[in-house]
């Protein structure tokens, strides 16, 4: 720019002339709406895309969202039995307060939980993969 | 496009205010879609197509990829066309559609970002139309400097403008508050400000000293 006329600091002005749709649009090609429709009967003509079947799915998963309410409440309850269970201060350590769990990390409800969760996110996954977006 | 007015005013393209007939017109060629004919999409392809197309044109500033982003939006209008209820009106629910998928590939694939040099090009004091000249380069550049904007004041801005400065349309194009778009927009214009006087005083004494070319280059 040259220094003896330089531009003027930008104004609300300046923001909408530049902005304004008047100077600031274009008109799409001749061909665009036949590109579109090509584009639509492609789709149209492409089979539908496989739905989740969640008929089959739903058995299942019903079954699983309850085991695991009933292992999640049953460890709360055990936590809150062994809170409200006066006890010496000091024999209070980390496995009397664990304590519920064991029972249900030895019976296998940790993997069991953790199967259900990979089970979640594949059923996620899948769905992801069959819906059109 | 009705003669005498601009795109927006024939097409209804700020927000919820199309006239009833243009509304009528969209719901019926949406009804005659939706009961299986496809070729009818296509007038609501020629009534939408330049809207479409100067939505994706400012989130690109790229004519080729403007026409493919609208295209794609609205492949993506017609396998969607069954999740319109009706309850806004169709241009609504398409811009908001399209700003959505626009974004996105805008995310992907970044428009072209602001380029110092071009807000420093120097007018030509020879010709007689300088200033003229002058004002359509900054214009041009700051264009482009709406799109190195972060995205939230991007989009304010693009969209402010696109539904020619309504701030409800544009928040129902975004799907966010008024107040939102409102401080966003105060934001962007903030950041525009800031930019354009940093390259100006860049631009000043670039003809006095050889300009550092590390330092045109700092966004």
């Amino acid at each position: 720019m040259n220094p003896q006329s330089p531009n003027p600091p930008l104004t609300d002005a300046d923001l909408d002339r530049a902005l304004t749709a008047d100077h600031d649009s274009i008109l799409p090609s001749s061909g665009f709406a036949g590109s579109v429709m090509n584009a639509v009967s492609a789709e149209a003509a492409a089979p539908a895309p496989l739905t989740f079947p969640w008929k089959r799915a739903l058995p299942g998963v019903a079954v699983g969202c309850v085991v695991l309410g009933v292992v999640l409440v049953s460890i709360i309850l055990g936590f809150l039995r062994r809170l409200h269970t006066p006890v010496v201060a000091s024999s209070v350590n980390a496995r009397a307060l664990f304590a519920p769990m064991e029972h249900y990390v030895n019976g296998g409800a940790v993997w069991f939980a953790v199967c259900l969760a990979i089970s979640g996110a594949c059923l996620l996954f899948c769905r992801r993969l069959v819906s059109s977006d | 496009m009705m003669p005498g007015l601009t795109w927006q005013e024939s097409n209804g393209v700020n927000g919820d205010r199309p006239s009833s007939e243009s509304r009528s017109e969209d719901a019926a060629l949406i009804a005659r879609v939706l009961a299986g004919d496809t070729a009818a999409f296509e007038g609501i392809v020629r009534r939408w197509q330049i809207p479409l197309v100067n939505l994706a044109w400012r989130f690109c500033r790229d004519r080729g990829r403007a026409e493919e982003m609208a295209q794609e939006g609205f492949v993506r209008a017609w396998r969607n066309l069954a999740q319109f209820r009706g309850d806004s009106a169709f241009s609504t629910w398409l811009f908001a559609l399209a700003t959505n998928l626009f974004r996105t590939e805008i995310r992907r694939v970044p428009a072209v970002p602001l380029s110092l040099d071009e807000i420093a090009e120097p007018p030509d004091d020879r010709v007689s139309t300088a200033a003229a000249f002058d004002d359509a380069s900054r214009d041009e550049a700051l264009r482009r400097a709406v799109l190195a904007l972060p995205p939230k004041y991007r989009d304010a801005v693009l969209l402010f403008y696109f539904h020619e400065q309504d701030v409800p349309a544009a928040a129902r194009t975004l799907r966010i508050p008024e107040g939102t778009v409102k401080a966003r927009l105060f934001r962007g214009r903030q950041l525009l400000r800031s930019k354009f006087s940093r390259a100006h005083r860049l631009s000043t004494t670039a003809t006095v000293a050889p300009q550092n070319p590390k330092e045109a280059r700092t966004p």
